[in-house]
């Protein structure tokens, strides 16, 4: 790698006011996808500002939201998913990504940051009506996520700014999410398909939610029409179908090295009716079987 | 010339050195302290060949700036038998043959220490969850995952 600037500050006032300095200058948190990149000169950057001394970016709390920093670790937040009751979308996800050495230095904003379209974690966050908090030299600013990925690498951080925290709203008793993927290989590998589902079940019929996509467009997306379709349903293989057909009409899947639009569309089918269909089961046992 | 001071514990010692910000943990390792033990496969992070741990936990030092682990402590493969007496995760892979030409070895034989350190009865799947990011081109995994199971088994009658 080519030589560079190296800073460790010790707060987030000081951290934001070094990127603002340099437009080179690019923040590393577990560095995963930036070092490959910089190895590769894909990613020039004269200046690295390391997070590692701010506490403030690490860790998961609940103030009625659940809010996990944006430099956690992926595997504190595996190790901490009973405890934290971090939803379970999020944890099949956050299972999925790398290995567990990666998943010891990789940190969830750092996945968000990276903006591949095919993002393990932002399918299960935007289903679970995640919102960005971005640290900037003015303060803050609390955006929802799907309003975070711009491009495909592009996210709408400026210069200067910092993704900060990732909140999630409390989710009740009847509430179920899940995250399932394809990949080529078992693991080590980018998802050619990723379906993230969130859903809240009440007396057997679905009350609300929300289906995400990921690597099946620019950038991770929300399916709201086929979301919409599950309203008030019992779940029944008619209404998977729908709601899967659903899901494939909002995704403009590409050939690519990985996959063919056509058989990306094939697993959005597969990949939405099996995610509802387990968020679903999960609702359904978490409310104690009631529903 | 851009120095930053580093001071770290590798193998139960204490270490200051100077370096320059943008070599990885990998580079001070090999180049800078002669501990090639730790080998580069692919420079990615997708390998594990160079698999270290950092404060007990496993980590490619090849993604990793020397830098970042200022304060912390480092095992190599090198500290698992400082006084050449093998480590018994080291003589479970010789006993059940779960090596060949050995390039991965150090890698896996790290993972393993690891996921021994956090789960000392883990089931197979646990196992080749833990060993997914050690890659072997001549062993086929099995053995690998005997010798783990072994060494399991063998600290389970310590």
């Amino acid at each position: 790698m080519k030589r560079f600037d190296y800073y460790t500050p010790h707060s987030l006032a000081e951290c934001v006011e070094i990127l603002k300095s340099s437009k080179q200058a690019v923040p590393i948190a577990g560095g995963t996808d930036l070092i490959p990149k910089m190895k590769r000169t894909d990613r020039q950057a004269d200046t690295l500002v390391s997070l590692r001394q701010l506490q403030e970016l690490e860790g998961i709390s609940r103030n009625g939201s659940l809010v996990i920093g944006a430099a956690t670790r992926l595997s504190y937040i595996l190790g901490q998913a009973e405890e934290a009751q971090v939803p379970a979308g999020l944890i099949d996800a956050i299972g999925f990504i790398g290995s567990r050495q990666i998943r010891n230095i990789a940190t969830l904003g750092g996945n968000l940051c990276n903006a591949a379209p095919s993002a393990d974690a932002a399918p299960p966050l935007l289903a679970l009506d995640a919102h960005a908090v971005i640290a900037n030299p003015s303060g803050e600013r609390r955006i929802p996520l799907h309003s975070f990925f711009q491009a495909p690498g592009q996210t709408a951080l400026m210069s200067g700014e910092l993704l900060k925290q990732v909140e999630l709203p409390r989710v009740g008793p009847n509430a179920g999410s899940c995250y399932l993927r394809h990949t080529p290989r078992e693991r080590m590998d980018l998802a050619v398909v990723g379906v993230g589902v969130s859903l809240e079940v009440e007396q057997g019929a679905i009350s609300s939610a929300r289906i995400a996509l990921g690597a099946v467009s620019p950038t991770p997306l929300l399916a709201e029409d086929a979301a919409s379709e599950l309203i008030g349903q019992q779940l029944t293989m008619e209404v998977l179908s729908n709601v899967a057909a659903r899901a494939v009409d909002a995704c403009s899947p590409i050939d690519d090295i990985r996959a063919s639009a056509a058989y990306r569309r094939h697993l959005v089918m597969l990949l939405v009716k099996r995610a509802t269909a387990v968020a679903y089961e999960r609702a359904v046992a978490s409310s104690g079987g009631e529903v | 010339m851009n120095t930053r001071a580093l001071s770290f514990v590798l193998n139960g010692r204490h270490l200051k050195l100077d370096i320059e910000p943008h070599r990885t943990l990998l580079e001070i390792l090999r180049d800078d302290l002669g501990l090639i033990g730790t080998k580069e496969g692919c420079g990615t992070g997708d390998c594990g060949a160079c698999t270290v741990l950092v404060e007990d936990e496993a980590i490619c030092s090849c993604l990793l700036l020397a830098a970042e682990v200022d304060g912390k402590a480092v095992l190599t493969i090198e500290g698992l038998a400082p006084d050449g007496q093998l480590h018994p995760v080291q003589r479970a892979f010789i006993e059940c043959g779960a090596l060949q030409c050995g390039f991965c070895t150090p890698g896996m034989v790290l993972s393993t220490v690891a996921l021994l350190r956090r789960s000392s009865q883990p089931t197979e799947q646990e196992i080749r969850d833990a060993l997914a990011g050690n890659l072997c081109r001549c062993t086929g995994y099995d053995k690998i995952v005997l010798a783990v199971q072994a060494a399991a088994q063998e600290a389970s009658h310590v």
